[in-house]
């Protein structure tokens, strides 16, 4: 059905209303409801569920400080522990008992959420310390439900506020948006909610395993790194120190052929995994959540207005490029774990990313790699060459989306009869932390003494103290308008105009019921005859809603010249409403598909909730050990008290190991080696032993436990010293570039004492050794 | 004597000047636009009291979202410059963070560290004192404090030389000096 003849047809139906009404189809009236109010369901448990990921995610950074120093012994064992009892109190619910008390703060927290200059201003009040709670109670409860389009309009219209402020204080176009600010944090916060996260998910997944499915891919380009790693390599497949001289100057390990020939691959490599990161990025320019479309799009429209005639389009795409690749996409791609992309990453891989995200920080930025800065990454300039118009191109196209309130009446035109009750759910600590912070502020937030947050919080009295974690508790509170009157003479007309169709609406359907039971002749027809009815039936919602919309009516034609009298007013409202039935088969498509998208986001909340839930486990296991530990030394000797981690790991795990009953069953050796071979070998670097002594000293390899190995000097076969050697701290050292394994006396090349380790213990093929 | 290594790493905001103070002391080039950097890597030989010093500087990300990678070169580094802007009040605010999160990583309470307050050459916007940052290196357990600017070069040089003495002093050039029962005793 074309949209004219739609129109059509909604007209010449618009004056009979009724028949419209009792002829709707039923069943699918029945069918939309339904959707309606499953669609309503799960966004509640999408809010719950991931406002409860972010406070356990929290949690487990919290705990993971503490055992960080619990291990370096600046906190004791019971201040942690008291911490991991208490993690789940996502479970726990109560009620305030005082009544008008719940009032007041369902009072406050309606102006809060419908007043959004209040937060905008707080959050540039509040300290470092307070923003990030502040934050998460906004974005997870304030406006917690995510998919529901007036909380979203509410956050996004509070965003519109702060960043203008930021423009205003803005003093040229390169500081805009670089600090971080309570508007870049509110930013983040915003992308980690539950539309942003999916995104991610949708566009980045595929081009990120092209990387971290790869084990033994390498994207290094740096010749310095190259260049070491190439010699490395040689010694530790050799055992032979490398010909060539270490620590030359990166322009020389560039000219070197052998790192010529192995970084040349890898650039083309990098260009084709940064072409597939954009190919992804822009092909689901359709998808990205609106709402960050739309911060985009004030950024903009922000920077034009301001800067406007001397402003660049690639100035401008660099700001939203700021926003959306630099602080939205890129941190993904360097640590997808954190984002849940990727569930384990190999360590070659976190390097490996890094460069395809310079790679597209670069193309936003609009700047040449060279230059002054990193000389090797010129090579990849092709691809910047070749993807800067695309991707300015794709930076334009997300700022067109439509303004909030064309967004917000779209969605409103389908919310046929919504209840407008709202309820958060919210925890007593987040309100007494709230409370406190607008007590605090008030001079500036309300500096008028009738301000209706001035009002109520004075009926609210004082703020209580932060209870503890085991009182904490969840709280449904049900957020009650106490300026209603003042509210509809001051609010959008538009808003008024769909909220009285919705009554109106209401009133008719339940007029239709009722004239089905009466004879043709005494149908209600006029809105006179509709409140007598409603009298009669001493129907008390009737009449209200019957109130509303006459007021109403008078607020549109009055001051906002909506129509020219009821008449024309109520016409125009039934022609809409006619449009919207035949629009029902729409209507369901588009909630069947919002439900199918929900409901995988509510899989991916999940998935990550096992997750966070595992992690806890892994915690509270190690907790238990350390605390198995500690009591027995406890009852033994006190000293025994100060065991961190890494002294568990090593020297003591022989003894306890020898004091069990596991057998040392896996000793081997010794391996004898003189140190004359081993200086001949080039692994020993530098010596303090002197020179007439060298040639009666032996060193004898033996290990009790993979992975360690005790080496004694021997002189004239006298133990002189020992030394304990770990394969881990060994590969860990090769890793990290680090070449020289240091003790008191001697330096050896870390390279070549992995080959002789792997070759003498593990291959069990002893080069060296006679004896044995 | 052989050529020793260093691995420095600078942290700080977005915008402290970072790039600018890193450009400037390995180019000798101030880079006046600002472009957000996610990890870049430089290497630079000097000659520090008469030894030779090859420097691997790693230039981090200030941009808050990517706070998730510190971890990693945390680790890897051996001294760290810490910078705030004079002219911003945050980017003087986050620091004793980072530096709680370094002495955890490095899980040592003496690690060789800078505090630079850059920007200096801005002195009529400026909202952090240098006594202001003096009190926070005390703080800081006493650790170097300078006042530096990239544009006009103070005190850039200053920043890396002082923090390659202070990792010579941690780790002492060859064989470590203490326990010196070593083997020539025992022999």
């Amino acid at each position: 059905m074309s949209s004219s003849n739609l129109s059509n047809q909604g007209a010449a139906m618009g004056s009979d209303l009724f028949d419209v009404i009792t002829q709707q189809d039923q069943v699918k009236g029945d069918v939309l409801a339904k959707n309606q109010k499953l669609l309503f369901d799960l966004k509640r448990e999408i809010s719950l569920s991931s406002k409860n990921n972010f406070t356990l995610d929290r949690d487990v950074k919290i705990i993971d400080k503490k055992i960080a120093l619990l291990v370096k012994n600046r906190i004791s064992l019971e201040d942690v522990l008291q911490s991991g009892e208490a993690l789940d109190l996502n479970s726990k619910t109560t009620t305030i008992k005082d009544k008008s008390k719940r009032e007041f703060y369902g009072q406050l927290f309606y102006l809060l959420q419908n007043n959004t200059h209040y937060i905008a201003q707080l959050a540039k009040l509040v300290k470092v310390g307070e923003i990030d709670n502040l934050l998460q109670c906004v974005m997870f409860t304030l406006y917690g439900n995510q998919y529901e389009e007036k909380e979203e309009h509410l956050l996004l219209s509070m965003f519109q506020k702060v960043l203008q402020e930021e423009f205003k204080e803005a003093t040229s176009i390169g500081s805009l948006l670089r600090a971080n600010t309570a508007l870049t944090r509110m930013m983040t916060t915003y992308t980690r909610r539950g539309p942003g996260q999916q995104y991610l998910k949708q566009s980045l997944i595929k081009p990120l395993q092209n990387i971290t499915n790869e084990r033994d891919m390498n994207l290094e380009v740096n010749p310095s790194t190259v260049y070491e790693a190439y010699i490395n390599d040689y010694e530790t497949k050799t055992g032979k120190p490398s010909p060539l001289k270490r620590k030359v100057s990166p322009e020389e390990c560039a000219q070197n052929p052998q790192v010529k020939e192995i970084i040349a691959p890898r650039i083309e490599k990098l260009i084709s995994l940064g072409d597939a990161f954009l190919d992804s990025i822009i092909g689901s320019l359709d998808s990205v959540p609106y709402g960050i479309r739309w911060i985009c799009k004030q950024i903009k429209e922000l920077v034009e207005k301001k800067f406007a005639p001397n402003v660049t389009q690639s100035q401008t795409c660099g700001l939203i490029g700021g926003f959306f690749l630099l602080r939205y996409i890129n941190p993904a791609i360097v640590t997808p774990t954190a984002f849940m992309l990727v569930e384990n990453i190999l360590p070659n891989s976190k390097k490996n990313l890094t460069y395809p995200a310079k790679m597209l920080q670069n193309l936003a930025n609009n700047v040449m790699f060279g230059g002054v800065k990193e000389f090797f990454m010129e090579p990849l300039n092709v691809f910047l060459n070749k993807n800067r118009d695309r991707l300015n191109d794709f930076l334009e196209k997300l700022t067109k989306v439509e303004n909030l309130d064309e967004n917000l009446n779209m969605d409103q035109y389908v919310a046929l009869g919504k209840s407008t009750e709202t309820n958060i759910t919210i925890t007593l600590n987040e309100m007494y932390f709230v409370h406190s912070l607008l007590e605090q502020h008030i001079n500036v937030l309300a500096p008028n003494p009738d301000d209706p947050l001035r009002l109520i919080l004075s009926d609210l009295g004082p703020a209580a103290p932060q209870l503890s974690r085991a009182e904490n508790a969840n709280v449904e509170l049900k957020l009650i308008n106490r300026f209603a009157d003042q509210q509809a003479e001051s609010s959008n007309p538009d808003q008024i105009y769909t909220e009285t169709k919705h009554l109106l609406f209401n009133v008719l359907r339940e007029m239709a019921t009722y004239n089905k039971q009466v004879p043709q002749s005494q149908q209600i027809t006029s809105f006179a005859a509709m409140f007598q009815v409603a009298a009669n039936a001493k129907n008390l919602e009737l009449q209200d809603n019957l109130k509303k919309i006459v007021v109403n009516m008078k607020i549109l034609i009055q001051k906002h010249n909506y129509a020219h009298n009821d008449q024309d007013m109520i016409g125009k409202m039934k022609k809409d409403l006619v449009n919207e039935f035949f629009n029902f088969d729409a209507h369901i498509q588009k909630s069947n598909s919002d439900l199918e998208k929900l409901k995988q986001v509510l899989a991916a909340i999940q998935e990550h909730n096992v997750f966070l839930q595992q992690q806890i486990k892994v915690y509270e296991e190690y907790l238990n050990n350390v605390k198995a530990s500690y009591d027995t030394a406890d009852s033994s000797k006190k000293k025994d008290k100060k065991k961190d981690k890494k002294d568990k790991d090593s020297k003591t795990t022989t003894t306890t190991t020898s004091g069990s009953s596991s057998p040392k069953s896996s000793k081997k050796g010794p391996f004898k080696f003189a140190y004359s071979q081993l200086e001949k070998d080039g692994m020993i670097i530098e010596s303090e032993v002197p020179n007439d002594k060298r040639s009666m000293i032996f060193f004898n390899f033996t290990s009790e436990q993979p992975g360690i190995f005790d080496v004694v000097l021997m002189y004239r076969n006298v133990s002189v010293t020992e030394i304990r050697l770990q394969l881990d701290e060994l590969l860990e050292m090769q890793s990290v570039g680090k070449v020289e394994y240091e003790t008191d006396f001697i330096k050896l090349n870390v390279n070549l004492l992995i080959f002789l380790l792997n070759k003498t213990f593990v291959t069990g093929d002893n080069p060296v050794d006679k004896k044995k | 004597m052989p050529l020793r290594e260093f691995k420095i790493v600078v942290l700080g905001s977005g915008g402290v000047g970072k790039s600018a103070l890193t450009v400037q002391f390995v180019q000798g080039i101030f880079v006046e636009k600002y472009d957000p950097t996610i990890e870049d890597s430089y290497r630079k030989q000097v000659e520090v009291d008469g030894n030779q010093c090859m420097l691997e500087i790693l230039d981090t990300a200030g941009t808050e979202q990517f706070t998730a990678m510190r971890d990693l070169y945390m680790k890897n580094g051996q001294g760290f410059v810490l910078v705030y802007s004079i002219i911003s009040n945050s980017t003087f605010n986050e620091l004793p963070d980072l530096r709680e999160q370094i002495l955890r990583v490095k899980d040592c309470e003496d690690v060789p560290m800078v505090l630079v307050g850059n920007k200096c050459d801005l002195n009529d916007q400026r909202v952090i004192g240098t006594e202001q940052g003096a009190e926070l290196s005390r703080k800081f357990g006493g650790c170097a404090f300078l006042e530096a600017s990239a544009k006009n070069k103070v005190n850039v040089e200053q920043i890396f030389y002082d923090l390659i003495r202070q990792i010579n002093r941690k780790n002492p050039v060859g064989p470590s000096k203490k326990e010196k029962k070593s083997v020539c005793m025992l022999l």
